[in-house]
């Protein structure tokens, strides 16, 4: 299976000049800076679409027809709804919806801005029904795609998260147009390597801690290298980094957002005073465990093995361990994949997992894809094979 | 107000407002004022030097150093009277892929400023953990905050 990865990667762009153009026509709406911080290209599990765009009482949707049709769902933070109402003296009522037409014309405007064609936005509405959200998302093969990006104001910590959900129809005819090789289904299957790994992760999580693990969801991002710090910001993180080797090299962020510090540790230490040493012997150790369980399905896919580094323990901000990582590939990619799962692990820890396939190597991260696809309907029963089962000789 | 900055972006400012940038890894943060109007303006840029046009010039030091430059002279700033403070560069990661690229943006931003004729006061670079950078071109302060440590100021 080929997918092409610059194909993705224009997308990705055209998403984050959407992104930017948003900002900027809200800049100009309000008078405050605004940044778009991130802007992602994603696939996501179906089953994991709501918990993908995540909850906000304040949320609204923009329908668009033209070049491309979809809808926006747009979700405000409190600081971010009250800092914008503020802004424009009216209430959030009035402000919320005026503040989404603006972003959704602005990122629109990336889209339509090489085609003849034109898009339309719809008046916002509020989001009442949640699953019409979900229903209405492009899903091919289980596996949904969404674009989004994250507008922060400046004087605020507030965040607009800004999801633009394709339709699945204009979407492929968009795609294609612009590449005729390009194939949703090839790029669908890659939500399988998400989906496993994210799995096994959970699996073995959980049989190293004996603690309950819980797999909140899983997804595979394109992403701009300077956008990739974005995906975890500042709150500082615990684990370790590995790479590895084989028929996929990469790098691997196997990252522990505690509620404590050192609460990873103690689930796995039976003396509390165990020194530092021996906390993050013991968090590189359940990092090596865990990378290695979802590497061998990998490599399991392709009949082949997978090696891995010794781990380098890190506790730091999150966004910066990921600028390092970004930074290091930055010099080959404009945009790079990366495999996220979010695990909670207990009620304290939460366990994010980055996984960077080198930009080098898109086409075994194919492969692997479409062998796990495989694999996955090798589960499923083959309806006419159990029809003929059935019937008598 | 605190304006925030980016990866790979750059803000100017001519008022009292803060810059302020997150997440610096081997990335660097470039802080350039003139202390005669209060015009100043902080890079965050994530890699050395632009092979050529880009599409993103404040993705690179060379490059993003360039652009904001020009736009803090149009907000008023002089060439001749400009300083910089310089933080980040770290290498936090032994990885074998992009090769010590902390290093080469420290000695890319250092470069670029003895370029451009501008006197580098302070820096902060190098080590093994991340930074944030909040920057007041009014007193020409660059404050590091970094997890599990004090805050720093050059």
């Amino acid at each position: 299976m080929r997918v092409d990865l610059d194909a993705v990667a224009s997308f990705s762009r055209t998403g984050d000049e959407g992104g930017q153009r948003a900002a900027d026509s809200l800049e100009t709406l309000t008078g405050i800076p605004a940044t778009c911080e991130l802007t992602r290209t994603t696939l996501v599990d179906a089953d994991g679409l709501a918990s993908f765009l995540g909850t906000s009482s304040e949320r609204i949707t923009v329908a668009f027809d033209g070049a491309l049709a979809g809808r926006a769902v747009l979700s405000f933070d409190e600081a971010f709804a009250d800092h914008v109402a503020d802004e424009l003296g009216v209430g959030a009522e009035a402000a919320l919806p005026e503040v989404a037409n603006i972003l959704t014309s602005g990122f629109v405007d990336a889209w339509a801005a090489d085609d003849e064609d034109t898009i339309e936005i719809q008046p916002p509405e509020r989001v009442g029904d949640e699953q019409q959200v979900v229903q209405d998302a492009a899903i091919v093969d289980d596996c949904a795609f969404v674009f989004e990006s994250r507008v922060v104001l400046s004087g605020t910590r507030g965040t607009c998260r800004f999801a633009v959900l394709p339709d699945v129809d204009s979407f492929g005819s968009y795609v294609t147009e612009a590449d005729t090789e390009f194939s949703l289904a090839d790029l669908a299957a890659h939500i399988r390597v998400a989906s496993v790994s994210a799995d096994a992760v959970s699996s073995h999580l959980e049989a190293m801690t004996g603690v309950d693990a819980t797999l909140v969801e899983s997804h595979v991002d394109f992403v701009p290298v300077e956008r990739v710090p974005s995906l975890l910001g500042d709150a500082a993180y615990e684990g370790a980094i590995f790479e590895s080797e084989g028929v996929v090299d990469s790098v691997i962020a196997i990252l522990f957002d505690e509620a404590d510090p050192g609460a990873v540790a103690a689930l796995l230490l039976d003396d509390p005073d165990a020194g530092s040493e021996m906390a993050e012997s013991a968090v590189a150790e359940l990092g090596n465990i865990t990378a290695s369980g979802f590497l061998d399905e990998w490599a399991n896919a392709l009949e082949t093995t997978i090696d891995i580094s010794t781990p380098s323990h890190v506790r730091d901000a999150g966004a910066a361990v990921l600028d390092t990582v970004a930074a290091a590939y930055g010099e080959r990619a404009d945009t790079i994949a990366v495999v996220n799962a979010t695990i909670e692990l207990g009620p304290d820890v939460t366990c994010r997992v980055c996984t960077f396939p080198s930009p080098d190597d898109a086409d075994q991260l194919g492969d692997i894809a479409a062998g796990l696809a495989d694999d996955a309907s090798d589960d499923i029963p083959d309806f006419d094979d159990l029809d003929d089962a059935g019937e008598e000789p | 107000m605190t304006i925030r900055v980016g990866v790979a972006d750059w803000r100017v400012t001519d008022d009292d407002s803060l810059l302020v940038t997150s997440g610096l890894g081997s990335c660097v943060a470039v802080a350039v004022y003139d202390p005669d109007v209060d015009v100043g303006g902080l890079l965050h840029a994530m890699l050395p030097e632009a092979d050529g046009p880009v599409e993103n010039p404040a993705k690179y030091v060379d490059s993003g150093l360039d652009e904001m430059l020009s736009a803090m002279v149009r907000l008023g700033a002089a060439p001749e009277n400009l300083s910089a403070k310089l933080a980040g560069g770290s290498t936090m990661l032994d990885l074998s892929v992009g090769d010590s690229v902390g290093a080469r943006n420290v000695a890319a931003a250092e470069r670029a400023l003895a370029d451009a004729d501008i006197e580098l006061l302070a820096t902060e670079t190098g080590g093994e953990s991340g930074r944030s950078v909040s920057f007041s071109p009014t007193s020409g302060d660059v404050t590091i905050d970094r997890v599990d440590a004090e805050v720093h100021v050059i």
